[in-house]
């Protein structure tokens, strides 16, 4: 158990790290699913610890990461569309 | 997989069934709601025309009319409830078992109804093509911190959650803004970010407890026995998602660069109605933690440390802006910030009613403040010295900066001085409470310095420095309808009375 | 519905006159002005009959009690409160409203923006006798807000120019320091007497609620160290001047010291009668180095609204009452009278093309002979602030000074340094005023303006100033000439059975009028071979060396004259006492005037100068600074806050995460 919980952990971290350092917005959207999928793998782990039902909770996920990763791909087309990049970095026009 | 089909599991889905099909009474409210979405997509897929003015009409229409519905079920329920220990199970994953909620879900359909009656008048005054899928958004978000407020279990609440998360990152993106698209992007990414982190926190919190049931009495005691760390560290990344939605330190980056890029019609609806929900939800955590004393210590603080840097953030970094939306973003934030203490002192007499009417006044001027900002030209909004408006709209712009920082004679100030006195009950036994009540009333006299510029930008400008005028004040009749509310309403002084 | 409830009408008709003006400004038509005339005159009329029926039998109230629940276990008797002060309250605003109204019917003739000028001041008037018809302090802090507002959109009124701008916020900003204690203190009463109603509350208040209660007072009445916003606010139109940082706005945060100094401890009430007094001199000493006319007069006011504080705070509230509606009425007047001054130079100099401050004392003069219709009033009234016998002014300033001499029986010795720095302050009040006189009114018009220019007498000027200067006579307020004793006010106030020290009160009078003529002689009247406008411009204390060394020069060379043997004249009595010790020392002293005279009196000019830019350099770093070092502050903060929101998303995402962490350290730890 210990185990898939460290690798539930480690892939967390993963997500985590590429979302504070990667530039590039599709690799948000990584990191992002990463640690949704770092969730999932302890929700089971749980499940099996204390009520196998709860396992949908990992099945409801999948499908939440899902419409988000559309909606986050639809913006970046668009978002390429007007600045011809999908940098988060050089997208500073709003601040203070 | 065996256990998956073996006897106990069907019998307890049997179970399951039996439970839902008894309680869908209760569940018409938000049957009320589907209705009115789902009439809404039907309206807007069947069309082929462009969508014509007849149309939007008709979707405010459709909207009206759900939400007319879901309210005559909800006081329904409200008259319903006995007077001692309600809880009512409607199904495993949903629950009423306190009359906030109920309450908490008028409050949120009648914000939506304001929301209704403004856009109305806004369509009246510019026609604009989105109108449709504006609405359908607005009551998917609806739906979704409806059924927030009713989840008993985890499950239901990150799914409700994100049914409004998404709703309202479609919301925001309606209409034709410069720079929107990295408005939105920012707000989109920043919410997942904060999601992602939320539901680590959860499985976290499941682990700990042995059960994802919030309102069972078993989950808090496993959690209070839970290691002290890993709990805080999985309630922490938890209420990451929370405090997202609520716009507060650290989270609230994601509102002032999202306000400026966002048309306000959008922002009336998302700065005031989720926060309702997300509050009311926090204080029913509060009260079923009640018992717990260790763990209501621990929460209490994280949402006291909360409280005092938005407090602190938001009303120092407001004095610095011009741009109005970024203003208002800066003086939600400092707004959440006072909102919380009633939800830290939820367990001290008069907290609900407090908080109620606090939430009401601010989303009421919010109104009133983004349907006379709608009005404006972007380069307008963008300095607060360039507004041009009819002495009508002044007046009301002066009520709204008067209702925010809480002077009277308007309803703010007796929203203020509610919170002020009921958490002074809390403040007087407990440092950090008093430390943050002294921030609060002090950082409403540092309020004071960025509100006055709205009606000193308006009285006092420069003729010269004057922008366009501003198209056909349609929007106006009902702002200021909600502006005299605003100056009446200290006629009646404290409603529960 | 009774003839009683017709009362709120009282309230009503102001405001609703104040916000049809608003909404329906009035183009061309004199309707705004007149209207608010009679409205104003109306509300003076029910202040008189109030008056007679309060006033009758003591004690008489009355009340049109409102309950509104406030809070589920707090209610707030919100209805109408009468008694014999809020009468007055109500005829004096009324009163120096109608009067304000109808002057502003033509000094505010040509404004494009008259109705609205007129609607604020409409909605003064409603939120002044907000602050007074009501017994709850929760409601007079609502009208006390409302009364800020009028007064910073009224100060702001000509908005094109920055100095006005700036006033207006830098009053609203003052004023709101003052009410954040006010407001800290109404919680404070709340919290520990569990009401906000004035009579329901009867136990005395610990010092620092009662400091904090003092706070608003501080702030709307312009008191040390919070006074510094009353002359800048000059920059408004000057009969909105008169009636609201003259004669009511400002004497608000004195009645409401005079409603709440029953509940304040003696310790307290000491240190608010030593504020007082430094307001007293501070300000007085201000005014005697001013050179802008209006300045001079808001310097007064600030000073007199410390001498009210100052007797009420030492358990004369009769008498600092009295001095609120005395000071109503002449100071009311004086501006009206410096007013149309302005009006008339401003004019002129319109029609000339000329560019300069109109306001400025040392650019004008003889007015007296230009004016004698103006002249006579501001006559009346400048004595009646400095004191003179037969005035109003001078019955309630020295039973102030005479109550506070008395109170050495309740609080000690120190009652006779307040005394007598009471009394230094009403010299130097009568010394200003001499000032100005002399500036103003009598020396020679400078050669430009000699050849006469019209000043023609209006009605609307004539018929206000003659109100006020007739109300600065004594007979109004006490048969006797020299004793308020005798007076309405003192008997109906229930004042304190001390004897009050008589000939301390006659001395003050006679000093007042020395130091008025010397006043007037030093700058209404030239040595000669000088005129009024080549004699150097001089500080008050250099002035008077100057003077003085003038006239020994003349003595000296009178001596010097007799002392010539060749000439033998009737004074050889004196020359033979003149020994040659004595001839020497006079020739030294001639050479000296003579010589080191100039260089002495540009030295001491100076000195008097630079002492001068002190006192104004500390008010504005110091006193200023203070407001100034928080603003900074705030602004610092703001800087170092909105640098975090970078606009970059993934900072926004680090320092969430990191603050997480520490959130989660902290309550770890």
């Amino acid at each position: 158990m210990q185990f898939f919980l460290g690798i539930g952990a480690i892939l967390f971290c993963i997500g985590l790290g590429i979302v504070l350092t990667k530039r590039q917005a599709v690799m948000w959207l990584v990191g992002i699913e990463l640690m949704l999928n770092a969730a999932n793998i302890n929700m089971v782990v749980f499940s099996k610890l204390y009520d196998p039902t709860n396992q949908l909770f990992a099945l409801f996920v999948m499908v939440i990461a899902v419409a988000e990763a559309c909606i986050i791909l639809a913006l970046l087309l668009m978002l390429y569309k007007q600045h011809k990049h999908t940098n988060i970095d050089q997208l500073n026009e709003l601040k203070h | 997989m065996k256990q998956l089909f073996s006897n106990p599991f069907i019998e307890s889905f049997a179970h399951r069934f039996e439970n839902i099909y008894q309680s869908v009474g209760f569940l018409l409210p938000e049957a009320a709601l589907l209705a009115g979405i789902v009439l809404l997509l039907l309206l807007a897929i069947s069309t082929r025309k462009a969508y014509g003015l007849r149309l939007a009409f008709w979707a405010v229409a459709i909207m009206m009319a759900s939400l007319f519905a879901q309210l005559f079920f909800l006081v329904g329920q409200l008259r319903s409830l006995p007077d001692e220990a309600p809880l009512y199970l409607m199904a495993d994953t949903l629950c009423v078992f306190h009359p906030l909620q109920i309450q908490a879900r008028i409050a949120l359909n009648l914000g939506a109804l304001l929301f209704g009656v403004v856009f109305l008048f806004e369509l009246l005054g510019h026609y604009r093509k989105e109108s449709v899928e504006w609405l359908f958004w607005a009551l998917s978000a609806l739906l979704g911190l409806d059924l927030l407020l009713l989840s008993a279990h985890f499950l239901t609440f990150y799914m409700s959650f994100e049914l409004s998360s998404i709703a309202t990152y479609f919301l925001l993106s309606v209409g034709r803004q410069r720079r929107q698209h990295e408005a939105l992007m920012k707000y989109v990414l920043f919410g997942a970010f904060a999601s992602a982190l939320m539901l680590y926190g959860i499985s976290w919190i499941y682990g700990l407890a042995g059960s994802i049931e919030f309102t069972q009495a078993a989950f808090w005691q496993h959690l209070q026995a839970a290691p002290s760390l890993w709990l805080y560290i999985a309630w922490a990344l938890f209420a990451a998602g929370v405090f997202f939605k609520l716009s507060v330190v650290p989270f609230h980056f994601w509102a002032p660069d999202a306000y400026e890029g966002a048309p306000a019609m959008s922002l009336a609806f998302v700065s005031a109605i989720p926060k309702v929900a997300i509050l009311a939800f926090m204080m029913l955590l509060n009260s079923r933690m009640a018992a717990f004393a260790a763990l209501q210590t621990v929460w209490g603080q994280l949402l006291m440390a909360v409280a005092l840097a938005s407090l602190l953030l938001g009303n120092f970094i407001a004095l610095r802006q011009h741009n109005l939306k970024r203003l208002l973003a800066y003086s939600t934030i400092a707004h959440m910030g006072t909102l919380l203490l009633p939800v830290v002192a939820a367990g001290y007499e008069g907290a609900e009613e407090v908080f109620l009417y606090y939430w009401a006044v601010y989303a009421l001027t919010l109104f009133v403040a983004f349907a006379l900002a709608a009005q404006q030209q972007i380069d307008q909004i963008a300095d607060l010295r360039r507004f041009n408006h009819t002495t009508g709209a002044k007046l009301a712009w002066g009520v709204v900066a008067f209702s925010l920082a809480g002077l009277p004679p308007t309803a703010g100030f007796l929203a203020k001085l509610g919170v002020f006195v009921h958490f002074w009950k809390m403040a007087a036994s407990h440092n950090l409470a008093l430390l943050l009540w002294v921030t609060a009333l002090l950082s409403t006299a540092v309020a004071l310095a960025y509100y006055i510029k709205i009606p000193y930008a308006l009285f006092f400008k420069q003729e010269s420095e004057a922008g366009a005028p501003a198209g056909a004040d349609a929007a106006l009749l009902p702002a200021m309808m909600i502006a005299l509310l605003l100056v009446l309403a200290i006629l009646w002084g404290y409603p529960f009375a | 519905m009774e003839l009683i409830h017709s009362l709120w009408l009282l309230l009503l008709m102001p405001l609703a006159w104040g916000i049809l003006l608003l909404v329906q400004p009035f183009a061309r038509a004199r309707v705004d002005g007149v209207v608010s005339v009679v409205l104003y005159g109306g509300l003076s009329m029910a202040g008189w009959l109030l008056l007679r029926s309060t006033g009758q039998v003591p004690g008489t109230v009355i009340e049109l009690p409102v309950h509104w629940q406030l809070l589920k276990t707090y209610s707030v008797n919100s209805g109408i409160y009468i008694d014999y002060p809020t009468a007055w309250m109500v005829f004096i605003v009324g009163l120096v409203g109608s009067c304000v109204a109808l002057y502003s019917c033509r000094y505010m003739q040509e404004e494009t923006h008259r109705s609205r000028y007129f609607a604020y001041l409409s909605l003064f008037v409603f939120a002044m006798l907000g602050i007074v018809l009501v017994r709850d302090l929760l409601l007079i802090y609502v009208g006390w807000e409302l009364v800020g507002l009028c007064s910073y959109l009224l100060i702001g009124f000509w908005h094109e120019r920055s100095e006005a701008r700036r006033a207006a916020l830098q009053a609203f900003v003052t004023n709101r320091l003052g009410d954040a204690a006010f407001v800290v203190g109404i919680g404070a009463c709340l919290l520990l007497t569990g009401s906000t109603d004035l009579l329901q509350m009867q136990q005395t208040l610990p010092w620092w609620a009662a400091l904090c209660l003092f706070g608003g007072t501080m702030g709307k009445s312009a008191q040390f160290p919070l006074h510094f916003w009353l002359p800048d606010a000059m920059a408004g139109p000057t009969p909105a001047s008169a009636l609201i940082h003259a004669a009511t706005m400002v004497a608000a945060g004195v009645y409401l010291l005079f409603r709440l100094h029953p509940l304040f401890p003696d310790s307290t009430l000491l240190v608010i009668a030593g504020l007082a007094l430094i307001t007293i001199l501070w300000s007085a000493l201000l005014a005697c180095v001013q050179k802008d006319m209006k300045r001079v007069l808001a310097y007064s006011t600030v000073s007199q609204l410390g001498y009210m504080i100052l007797a009420i705070a030492l358990h004369n509230p009769a008498g600092g009452f009295a001095h609120l509606l005395t000071h109503a009425f002449f100071k009311a007047g004086l501006f009206l009278s410096v007013g149309a001054v302005i009006y008339y130079l401003h004019h002129w100099q319109e029609k000339k093309g000329l560019h300069f401050d109109a306001q400025n004392m040392f650019l004008t003069g003889g007015w007296a002979r230009r004016a004698l219709w103006l002249a006579i009033p501001y006559g009346i009234l400048a004595a009646a602030l400095a004191g003179f016998p037969l005035t109003a002014g001078a019955l309630s300033k020295e039973n102030i000074i005479m109550s506070v001499w008395a109170s050495h029986a309740r609080f000690g010795q120190v009652a006779y340094y307040l005394g007598s720095g009471a009394i230094l302050g009403a010299l130097l009040t009568a010394f200003y005023m001499g000032r100005q006189t002399g500036l103003i009114w009598l020396r020679p018009a400078p050669p430009e303006q000699a050849a006469a220019f019209p000043a023609q007498p209006h009605a609307t000027f004539i018929i206000p100033l003659a109100l006020l200067s007739v109300g600065s006579l004594w007979f109004w307020w006490s048969p006797n000439p020299m004793s308020l004793e005798a007076g309405a006010i003192w008997q109906r106030l229930k004042a304190p059975e001390a004897s009050l020290p008589h000939a301390i009160g006659y001395l003050t009078s006679a000093g007042a009028l020395f130091m008025f003529a010397l006043g007037a002689w030093l700058y209404g009247f030239s040595p000669k071979g000088k005129t009024a406008h080549n004699e150097p411009y001089l500080q008050p204390l250099a002035r008077l060396l100057y003077r003085f060394c003038c006239l020994q020069d003349r003595v000296i060379r009178y001596l010097m004259d007799v002392a010539k043997p060749n000439e033998q004249t009737e004074s050889i009595w004196l020359q033979d006492r003149l020994t040659a010790w004595g001839l020497k020392l006079c020739r030294a002293a001639h050479q000296f005037d003579s010589k080191g005279i100039d260089r002495l009196i540009n030295g001491l000019g100076k000195i008097t100068v630079v002492a001068a830019h002190v006192i104004a350099w500390t008010d504005r770093q110091i006193v200023d600074g203070m407001v100034k070092a928080i603003v900074g502050m705030a602004r610092l903060a703001a800087y170092i806050g909105s640098r975090l929101q970078s606009g970059i998303l993934q900072e926004y995402a680090w320092i969430a995460i990191v603050a997480l962490a520490l959130i989660v350290l902290g309550v770890a730890i």
